[in-house]
């Protein structure tokens, strides 16, 4: 069963169009989706969720209706949670009335592992406390799916690690999916299986995240050398001083081509600033 | 939908400064004047209840709740049954008390006229509320200030209108029947104008972006 099915999506605004998109995500994957600010990233969540309408298309989450699905989807999102005086106990209180498979027992484990005083009020809480506090309450009512949108944003590198290791023990059981929006692409280099790149609304590029990372790197030429290399073999290329970064696919092929040059590998964040910033040839 | 109401009892609860506030006025309005007693209590918590809607776009409480199974219908539900829960149950505890203070021979109290005063404050303040929450789920807390203004207004005008259209003589029947049964139609028509509100406010929210 794919856990999201997105067919023909689009969303219109007066200065933005999102899609047309085609995603499908099958359960026990942690599927990342990357893009610069405004890219559509969290338009789509929005979308999966039901908080704004499509103009068109289909959306199918672990096999039915988003409205039939909701109460096994958590969520966390960007700035967007329970009123800033309530104390944090109170979600429990609150979550008990609204998930059947709402977990005290769990909630408050999770408060305990994440030191969080129960008897805080939200508003208290630093950025990464109240993110944490996000990420319990997305997980305490045992979803299978879980939909996040920058989940990791402000925590300190111990937590986020802890956190990424509570993503990682989720997808354990087969059924079990994630989809995480994030600009800290570093975490979706530990953790996604698929990568989805978003750019002015549309997918740039959905690969495996071993098939990205091994497949694509990047070649360094001195400007003046630049005429050496093949046009067909430039993805994307963004000049520097002294040299060019050029964005190659098939990077063992292309070492083998280009033996005088280095191919490096590649990480999520330069992919992201080659293909939004490079030019399509140098 | 149990868990939409309580929160927003708990955001009321933990705002706990205007609950003292509202305490205070409250006492110091009863002791100057024994009518208010009958009036304020009721209209001042269907007040809190929507003062919640402020919290609520602060932290887009509102896009998150979507999320929830029958987030968006539940949380009007919510907010309708809420607000007219606490007013009903603060009137009764009115009424307890005029009843009280009328038991131990405080003559203060007109028993009948509570009743009627009661009533009339909390149809009053759920026509209010009916007449302003459509426009809260519409358009939020925030751009709806204005129209609370404009709502107090057109019901000052509306309530005006109706006195000077049964002072016609012409009505001097329809006045008497209605006068007859004040009570049930005071109860037909808060029934019928919260009805039609809900069913506004259920439309608007249900297509509302969010």
């Amino acid at each position: 069963m794919d856990a999201i099915n997105v067919k023909d999506l689009v969303k219109e605004y007066r200065n933005f169009t999102l899609g047309s998109l085609n995603v499908t995500i099958p359960s026990g994957y942690i599927v990342g989706l990357i893009g610069e600010n405004g890219a559509g990233k969290t338009t789509f969540i929005k979308c999966l969720l039901e908080i704004i309408k499509p103009t068109k298309g289909t959306i199918k989450l672990l096999g039915q209706d988003i409205k039939d699905a909701k109460e096994d989807i958590g969520v966390v999102l960007d700035d967007m949670f329970f009123p800033e005086i309530l104390q944090v106990k109170d979600i429990s209180a609150v979550m008990k009335g609204i998930y059947q498979k709402w977990d005290e027992e769990l909630f408050f484990k999770y408060l305990k592992d994440f030191n969080l005083d129960p008897n805080k009020i939200i508003k208290t809480l630093s950025k990464g406390m109240h993110k944490k506090l996000e990420i319990a309450t997305a997980l305490a009512h045992h979803p299978k799916l879980l939909i996040l949108d920058e989940p990791t944003e402000g925590l300190d590198p111990v937590v986020r690690s802890e956190v990424l290791d509570i993503f990682l023990n989720f997808i354990q059981d087969e059924e079990h999916s994630v989809l995480l929006s994030t600009h800290i692409t570093s975490d979706l280099e530990h953790i996604a299986d698929r990568i989805i790149f978003i750019a002015d609304g549309k997918i740039l590029m959905e690969k495996d995240r071993d098939e990205l990372l091994d497949n694509y790197g990047i070649l360094k030429v001195n400007v003046d050398e630049i005429d050496k290399i093949a046009k067909e073999d430039i993805i994307a290329c963004l000049k520097h001083r002294y040299d060019y970064e050029i964005l190659v696919s098939e990077k063992d092929k292309i070492s083998k081509k280009y033996p005088n040059y280095i191919v490096d590998k590649i990480t999520l964040e330069e992919l992201m600033v080659l293909m939004i910033k490079g030019e399509r040839q140098c | 939908m149990l868990g939409f109401i309580k929160k927003d009892l708990l955001t009321i609860k933990s705002n706990y400064k205007i609950l003292i506030v509202y305490l205070i006025f409250v006492l110091v309005f009863t002791f100057q004047n024994n009518a208010f007693i009958t009036f304020l209590p009721p209209y001042l918590s269907a007040m809190l209840l929507m003062s919640t809607f402020g919290y609520d776009e602060k932290n887009h409480w509102d896009a998150y709740a979507a999320t929830f199974p029958k987030g968006r219908i539940n949380v009007v539900r919510a907010k309708y049954l809420a607000t007219i829960l606490i007013t009903f149950i603060v009137s009764l505890l009115v009424f307890i008390i005029a009843l009280g203070l009328s038991y131990l021979g405080d003559d203060k109290f007109d028993m009948l006229e509570t009743i009627v005063t009661l009533l009339a404050t909390f149809g009053v303040t759920i026509i209010f509320i009916s007449c302003m929450y459509p426009v809260f789920f519409k358009y939020g807390a925030e751009k709806s200030r204005l129209v609370i203004l404009v709502v107090i207004v057109a019901m000052v005008g509306l309530f005006y209108g109706i006195i000077k259209l049964a002072s016609l003589k012409a009505l001097a029947g329809v006045v008497t029947f209605i006068g007859k049964h004040i009570i049930l139609f005071m109860i037909l028509a808060i029934v019928l104008i919260t009805y039609i509100s809900y069913i506004i406010s259920k439309k608007v929210y249900l297509k509302r972006e969010l």
